[in-house]
């Protein structure tokens, strides 16, 4: 089930497109991460979802209610991260958490339990009754994200929400989301990589306000996948291996590697060269010494579609 | 209505445990209390003056009284010295979330544009009730040294000028600081625009009778002044609440604005 809908969205600033025909959407209890370099759209996109600014154009629905027609019960049951966590820095932490929830309607009597539960998933308790201004940054993010998860609503949208923390931070943060993914829908932004590939469920690429593509970390990379590659090494003088791979069908290029008798062959996909390499070895009494495909990373995927070329040369 | 006590209770709170709000209320005591030194002196003197020209003509003095030569203009003081507290208490109001970030939390929390307004407005209204509050001293001093003491309900009708001068004006204030995320700029502007409406009928002596009475209508001083003298006039209280309405309305108008343009 779909739990966030995304159809044709439009946003515009002044002249400026920052988001062009966007569609997206977010499964039950699955984390879709928004990944895209700075200035993609991610958070116009997320401010959108969370009526804090209207779209240009386009239908945005969170569970069945639509953004602009019944902002309220949107808010009800979404929590928003903005990307630098927006606090009172003159209140305590427990004020600010306290008040958060009082805007939010829990009741008071759930409300203490749930602050004590946040104060400790959110690793919060030793600043507990500092104030805001006196917290780091680290502390900052987690305040901002206890407020998002506070009237524990089944949708959370998370801006950046590890920017700017170190690294125990955020391998710590991490897993508090994938932990949250368990039973609620997720959708977080990123611009890096690494963060996409281990944190989220399905990954959609956005640049220049259009999503590029969406799937899992793997099915992207299938999916972007024109070129194979494979590394071999087979037991031939180098040199005739080189000639003989060269001439076989779809064949891109070959480079030669390490002490130029391993070489990555670059292949289109339909020749399955791979095996003919096998057949080649085959036929001249080679062995295979090392024949491994290589993975395209979600990187390459990355960059290859964001800078909206393959590298066919 | 809990989300509305809520953000009362946040801006409250912020009140009562900033120093800004202590020492704000410490300059207006002061001044209030050196006007009030002055005009009570004068009126002392005046009195002194009064009883030697009794004596020496043996004629019947003009009558002496403390609300006509004291409350009266110890109340435009006042007024004037409100116009200067308004900005203030008004300044950080909007333009503190718009800096900090924090309106995207209020705007993206279910609660809807106009519990923010009231509760703000509220906490805005209370301190400022607070301040006038304090100044009931120097009545209660004129009441004990005068004999007979003062006429109570000119000085209570005075206070409901400057309730109504300040739920008049505090909207105009937060609208203005609604448009900015400059703190300065918000009290300086409002200022300039408050001090206008006070003075706005200083140019009825230049102007065309029907021009002459709009400007009397538009401006603040008349209206105030009536209350002042001890005449509460439903039309002046009709006039006080039009302003604030006004006011409230363009706060909603603003706070739609900061959703499009996502500041």
């Amino acid at each position: 089930m779909n739990v966030v809908e995304v159809k044709n969205l439009c946003k515009n600033y002044g002249d400026f497109p920052a988001l062009q025909d966007v569609d997206f959407s977010v499964r039950e209890n699955e984390i879709l991460g928004l990944l895209g370099p700075n200035g993609a759209g991610k958070t116009t996109t997320m401010r959108i979802l969370t009526t804090f600014i209207p779209p240009t154009a386009g239908e945005v629905k969170v569970q069945g209610y639509d953004i602009t027609k019944q902002p309220i019960e949107v808010r009800k049951i979404t929590g928003y991260m903005p990307e630098n966590p927006p606090l009172y820095d003159e209140m305590r932490v427990s004020k600010f958490l306290k008040f958060v929830g009082e805007i939010r309607g829990i009741p008071r009597k759930k409300l203490s339990s749930r602050l004590d539960y946040l104060a400790q998933v959110c690793g919060l308790e030793q600043v507990w009754n500092k104030y805001i201004a006196h917290i780091s940054k680290g502390y900052r993010q987690r305040v901002g994200l206890a407020s998002a998860i506070l009237a524990d609503p089944p949708i959370l949208i998370l801006d950046e929400p590890t920017i700017g923390l170190d690294p125990e931070q955020i391998r710590y943060t991490r897993e508090l989301i994938k932990t949250l993914g368990e039973n609620h829908s997720v959708l977080l932004s990123t611009h890096i990589l690494h963060e996409a590939e281990i944190t989220c469920d399905r990954v959609a690429i956005i640049n220049e306000g259009k999503i590029l593509a969406i799937g899992s970390p793997a099915e992207l990379a299938e999916k972007i996948r024109k070129i194979n590659a494979v590394r071999v090494k087979l037991s031939g003088p180098p040199n005739e291996v080189e000639r003989s791979i060269l001439q076989l069908d779809g064949v891109i290029r070959v480079i030669p590697q390490g002490a130029n008798d391993t070489f990555t062959v670059e292949f289109e996909p339909k020749w399955k060269t791979h095996h003919k390499i096998t057949e080649l070895a085959h036929k001249n009494g080679w062995h295979i010494l090392e024949l491994t495909p290589i993975e395209a990373s979600l990187e390459e995927v990355f960059l290859k579609i964001v800078s909206g070329k393959e590298e066919t040369e | 209505m809990r989300a509305m006590f809520a953000i009362l209770k946040k801006e409250l709170s912020w009140f009562f445990s900033s120093p800004t709000t202590y020492i704000m209320l410490a300059v207006f005591l002061g001044i209030a209390g050196f006007l009030f030194y002055n005009i009570a002196s004068y009126f002392a003197v005046q009195c002194a003056q009064i009883i030697q020209y009794k004596a020496s003509y043996s004629m019947s003095p003009p009558p002496m009284n403390a609300n006509q030569w004291v409350v009266i203009p110890f109340f435009s003081n006042l007024a004037i010295i409100a116009l200067f507290i308004i900005p203030i208490l008004t300044m950080r109001i909007y333009s503190a979330e718009r800096n900090s970030g924090t309106a995207e939390l209020l705007l993206t929390s279910p609660i809807s544009t106009t519990q923010i307004i009231w509760g703000k407005l509220l906490a805005n209204i209370i301190v400022y009730t607070l301040f006038i509050g304090t100044t009931l001293i120097f009545q209660i001093i004129l009441h004990i040294y005068t004999n007979p003491g003062l006429d109570w309900g000119p000085v209570w009708s005075g206070y409901l000028g400057l309730l109504l001068l300040g739920i008049a004006a505090i909207p105009l204030g937060q609208f203005i600081s609604s448009l900015t995320g400059n703190q300065i700029i918000s009290a300086f502007i409002t200022f300039a625009l408050l001090l206008l409406l006070w003075i706005v009928n200083w140019s009825t002596l230049f102007a065309s009778p029907t021009i002459a009475q709009i400007l009397n209508y538009i401006g603040f001083s008349q209206h105030f002044l009536s209350f002042s003298k001890g005449i509460i006039d439903t039309q002046d209280i009709i006039y006080f609440i039009t302003i604030s309405i006004f006011g409230i309305f363009l706060i909603h108008r603003s706070l739609n604005l900061w959703r499009v343009t996502g500041e």
